[in-house]
């Protein structure tokens, strides 16, 4: 009930901009006890009929009502907008990267993250700042509304908002080490599973290209000034590693986070390897680009593609 | 910086807070509580300085015994039975305690809410505007503590203080307007009474008191007149008759007391209105007596709620002082004080003590046989102390029973009170119906403001004897020491004497050029503020809406302060946050611009896009030496732009690039003179 007003009042976007029409202001606890004491003090004026208390009370008022409008002020005017947002394993904490942009400078922000990250004075113009979330569950995670608040410049009053990037994060699968699987398991009924363990066959060397394994690089070559060289392998006869989901044992996540582990170590290694998930294969290949594929792949598996 | 350190600026701003208002309190509660404060004070400042050992090892024993302390001082309050006082003693002891673990923002908010309402206490006890201003300037270091908590690692004590400032400046205009539009209730319940002691005349005319008096400078009332003023010599203000003599002290009868009760707790006044054409009008604003005496000249009524008036026509307020009271009073001048036969007849005013005074006794039915008249009488009695070696002085010796006796033929020395009882007392003897009454002779004018201030050493007592036409004053002292009415009681005395024990009284020092206007300027002021915010009631709020504002109706009046206080809060608002950033990037940007100013008057002129650096090549073509101050600037600011210095650092480069960018402007100039 209240999300859907939520959502209908600060629609999901990447950029925020705050106003009177998405902050909320209320005082605090602190704010409460003022008040009380605000009241207390009344009395004591009108009961004694001593205009200096009185003069006093109104004084407190004054401030109250004043540190109402700087509190508001204070956040009011600011625009946050999303950045960039990386993946992250799960259990990790997945990293918000927000631009927050102020006409003046602002006194403290405290934003309800995992971390319950914090600004002291937001400064003038754009400053770059990181969020995080803890990412609870492998797959695509959308990002929740965040609140993010200010008791500055008195303690007296809240002001807040809360706010939703519209942003979805993708998380890895956990790892799981299985050391023994690292050789490769094999395809999955498929011929020609023994040329896993044949060896590379050296092809010569050439130069070195965005994405090839750092393991292929031909150290000994180095020349300081000279692209480096890489070994080269025939793809055809080159070893080609797998790993299937159907010859790791346990439950399905179990297996997920074992492959996770499996493709982040073969690519440590250096191994060209392939992948093979319930509803399709990744050809095995190597390099940063089809490392991240892979996981983005396992991490996407649907929880009914069972065997 | 975590938000549940306390900053040291901010402890040193609440300490300060709760030494100055605990100091204001020792009146109330004594040292003892004032003591305990610095004690946790100290204690918790020196763990900001103390290492881990020293400080585990302290707090095995110091709460402990802290508490103990605590608890002991408020028992002990509470045994002494002054309700309102132990209830402050426990406050500042709860502050002290408070302060001792004072390590979460929690407690600093607690410390600074107590601090509040003791504030306001302590107000009821300071009213003057002095104390008023260090109690406002109190709460506001204590407020200043929880603000401070939200700096941040770049600005300084003195910017963030001047943001605080700001705000809290622009309160007290809001406050104000509040204070004179906000509808006033009545009191919703009784409160205790604060005790304080009773201060000016006390009820018995006993010598010694009114000499007590003389020595202290306190404002006793202020009076300021709507009309004509009355020479300085008609200015007897009558506090209260006495008609009782025991042979030593005269005092109010057990018959007068008896209807001072009656009046208050009834409610009633027992004169009614005069009509007369000469009529003096006059506001009176009296000080907290802690007394229910009230003073006004001859033939005083007022309508003033909560004035009862008298038979002898003196005024008595319905409750005591215990605070400013300002009365309106209309004075016939012209009018006889009438006798009061319901409540005392003129054979009350009679009344001797039989036994004592007979040498005086003897004396003075001898001097009414051979004067048979009574004017003819009191003018011999008055020449008699007038011829005879009789001296007027505030410290007189001690005079031994019978008093009268010893004082007409021994010591001949004394003040007011010494020559009003014996004058009074012969008249008596004579069968002339006497009595003395107490109140205050003359008053000061200030200019400033056009009022009259009397103060406690005006205190003055004298004699009204009956005659046919009515009461009639008969001041004795005239016939001793005439300068005391025409002038003041300090030209009578001298200096040595006048306000002897008291050493700083800025009255001592008139002579002193300029300290008498510097004297009436603060009295103006403190009288302004005694008018306008002490004894601002809600009759005088009518009167000044409908004067000012033209406000029929609460309504309308209420619409008003909303909207001139909406008014100046966006007004201000807006310039605090418009003059907000005063952050360093800012300075930075100010002082390139000024660079650039100068510029233009070699005729470069920046263009959009271009850097310091591109214009340093169009500035080497103009003029070499230019141009090598215009490198240190690029350098300077890119330091503080870039680098990652310390704050201390980044100071001394603002400071670098100030003296660059004054250097710029002085070469500019002489390659344009030249």
């Amino acid at each position: 009930m209240f999300e859907r007003w939520l959502n209908q009042r600060i629609p999901a976007s990447y950029r925020h901009s705050l106003n009177h029409k998405n902050l909320f202001i209320l005082p605090s606890k602190a704010g409460g006890a003022y008040l009380f004491c605000i009241m207390a003090v009344y009395l004591l004026a009108t009961n004694y009929q001593n205009n200096l208390i009185l003069l006093f009370a109104y004084w407190l008022i004054a401030i109250l009502i004043i540190a109402m409008i700087a509190s508001f002020l204070n956040l009011s005017g600011l625009k946050i907008q999303k950045q960039n947002c990386n993946p992250a394993f799960c259990g990790e904490s997945i990293a918000l990267e927000i631009r927050v942009d102020s006409p003046k400078a602002a006194y403290q922000l405290i934003f309800h993250d995992t971390e319950q990250s914090s600004i002291d004075m937001v400064p003038r113009g754009s400053s770059l700042h990181h969020l995080h979330f803890l990412a609870a569950k492998r797959g695509l995670f959308q990002l929740p509304r965040i609140k993010l608040m200010s008791t500055a410049p008195f303690g007296l009053f809240k002001v807040w908002t809360h706010i939703d990037f519209a942003t979805e994060a993708l998380v890895y699968a956990k790892p799981i080490a299985c050391p023994q699987y690292l050789a490769g398991t094999g395809k999955y009924l498929q011929a020609g599973d023994e040329k896993n363990t044949q060896a590379d066959e050296f092809q010569g060397i050439e130069s070195y290209r965005q994405g090839d394994a750092r393991s292929r690089i031909v150290w000994k070559k180095m020349v300081p000034g000279k692209s480096w060289m890489v070994k080269n392998f025939e793809s055809g006869q080159q070893t080609e590693i797998w790993y299937s989901i159907h010859h790791l044992s346990g439950a399905l996540e179990e297996r997920l986070g074992q492959l996770t582990w499996l493709v982040l170590q073969a690519h440590q290694q250096g191994y060209r390897f392939g992948i093979q998930l319930f509803s399709h294969d990744i050809s095995p290949d190597d390099g940063v680009q089809h490392k991240l594929n892979c996981l983005t792949k396992i991490a996407l598996t649907a929880n009914k593609e069972v065997l | 910086m975590k938000k549940t350190v306390i900053a040291n600026t901010s402890l040193l701003s609440m300490a300060l807070a709760c030494l100055i208002l605990t100091g204001f309190m020792t009146s109330q509660v004594g040292w003892p509580a004032f003591g305990f404060l610095v004690a946790n004070v100290g204690v918790r400042f020196y763990q900001e300085v103390a290492s881990k050992e020293q400080w585990r090892r302290l707090t095995k024993w110091v709460p402990g015994l802290f508490f103990t302390l605590a608890v002991c001082l408020v028992a002990f309050s509470f045994l002494q039975g002054q309700l309102l006082n132990s209830l402050f003693t426990m406050l500042i002891c709860a502050q002290g305690l408070t302060f001792l673990n004072l390590h979460q923002q929690r407690s600093l908010f607690t410390l600074t809410w107590v601090q509040m309402f003791l504030t306001a206490a302590t107000m009821m006890y300071f009213l003057e505007l002095y104390y008023a201003v260090i109690l406002f300037l109190s709460s506001l270091l204590a407020l200043f503590a929880t603000f401070y908590q939200y700096r941040s690692a770049h600005s300084t004590v003195v910017e963030h203080a001047k943001q605080y400032l700001k705000l809290t400046v622009l309160a007290l205009p809001v406050a104000l307007i509040l204070f004179a539009i906000m509808p006033r209730l009545p009191p919703l319940w009784q409160m205790p009474k604060a005790q304080t002691k009773t201060t000016g005349l006390q009820e018995n005319l006993n010598p010694g008191d009114i000499a007590q008096l003389s020595l202290s400078s306190d404002l006793a009332f202020r009076v300021n007149f709507s009309s004509i003023v009355p020479p300085r010599e008609a200015l007897y203000w009558r506090g209260f008759t006495l008609d009782y003599f025991d042979g030593k002290i005269w005092q109010q009868s057990g018959a007068a007391k008896q209807l001072r009760k009656y009046v208050i707790s009834k409610n009633k006044d027992l004169r009614g209105p005069v009509q007369d054409d000469d009529v003096l009008i006059y506001q009176v604003i009296a000080e907290a007596s802690q007394q229910n005496w009230l003073f006004a000249l001859d033939l005083a009524v007022s309508d003033t709620k909560g004035v009862a008036l008298m038979p002898d026509y003196s005024l008595l307020a319905r409750k005591k002082l215990n605070k400013k009271f300002q009365y309106q009073v209309s004075s016939y001048y012209n009018l006889a004080l009438d006798d009061e036969p319901a409540y005392r007849p003129l054979q009350h005013y009679l009344q001797l003590p039989e036994a004592q005074n007979k040498k005086t006794r003897e004396w003075a039915l001898a001097m009414k046989q051979r004067f048979p008249s009574d004017t003819a009488f009191v003018e011999q009695v008055l020449n008699y102390f007038n011829q005879n070696s009789f001296f007027y002085t505030l410290e007189p010796k001690q005079i031994p029973a019978p008093v009268i006796d010893n004082f007409m033929f021994d010591s001949r020395q004394g003040f007011c009170g010494h020559y009003a009882s014996a004058f009074a007392y012969i008249m008596r003897v004579a069968g002339i119906p006497a009595r003395i009454v107490l109140g205050y002779l003359g008053g000061e004018h200030n200019s400033n403001g056009d009022y009259y201030s009397i103060y406690q050493f005006d205190a003055h007592a004298w004699v009204e004897i009956w005659q046919p036409q009515g009461w009639t004053r008969i001041d004795p002292t005239l016939a001793v020491a005439p300068e005391r009415v025409s002038f003041n009681l300090q030209q009578a005395v001298g200096r040595d004497e006048f306000l002897a024990e008291s050493l700083f009284s800025l009255h001592k020092f008139d002579q002193v050029p300029g300290v008498k206007s510097a004297r009436m300027l603060l009295a103006n002021i403190d009288y302004q503020w005694t008018r306008w915010i002490l004894n601002y009631d809600s009759a005088q709020q009518e009167r000044f809406l409908s004067h000012i504002l033209g406000a029929q109706n609460i309504l309308r009046s209420l619409l008003i302060a909303v909207s001139l206080i909406a008014l100046l809060l966006v007004s201000f608002l807006l310039i605090w946050f418009v003059s907000k950033p005063a952050n360093n990037q800012n300075k930075l940007q100010k002082a390139y611009k000024k660079a650039l100013n100068s510029l233009e008057k070699l005729g470069i002129y920046k263009k959009e896009g271009e850097t310091p650096a591109t214009l340093l090549y169009k500035i080497r073509i103009e003029n070499v030496e230019v141009a090598k101050q215009w490198k240190i600037l690029c350098t300077i600011m890119d330091r503080i732009q870039y680098a990652d210095v310390s704050e201390t650092e980044r100071q001394r480069l603002y400071v670098n690039l100030q003296s660059v960018v004054k250097n710029i402007k002085k070469q500019v100039r002489d390659v344009v003179r030249k």
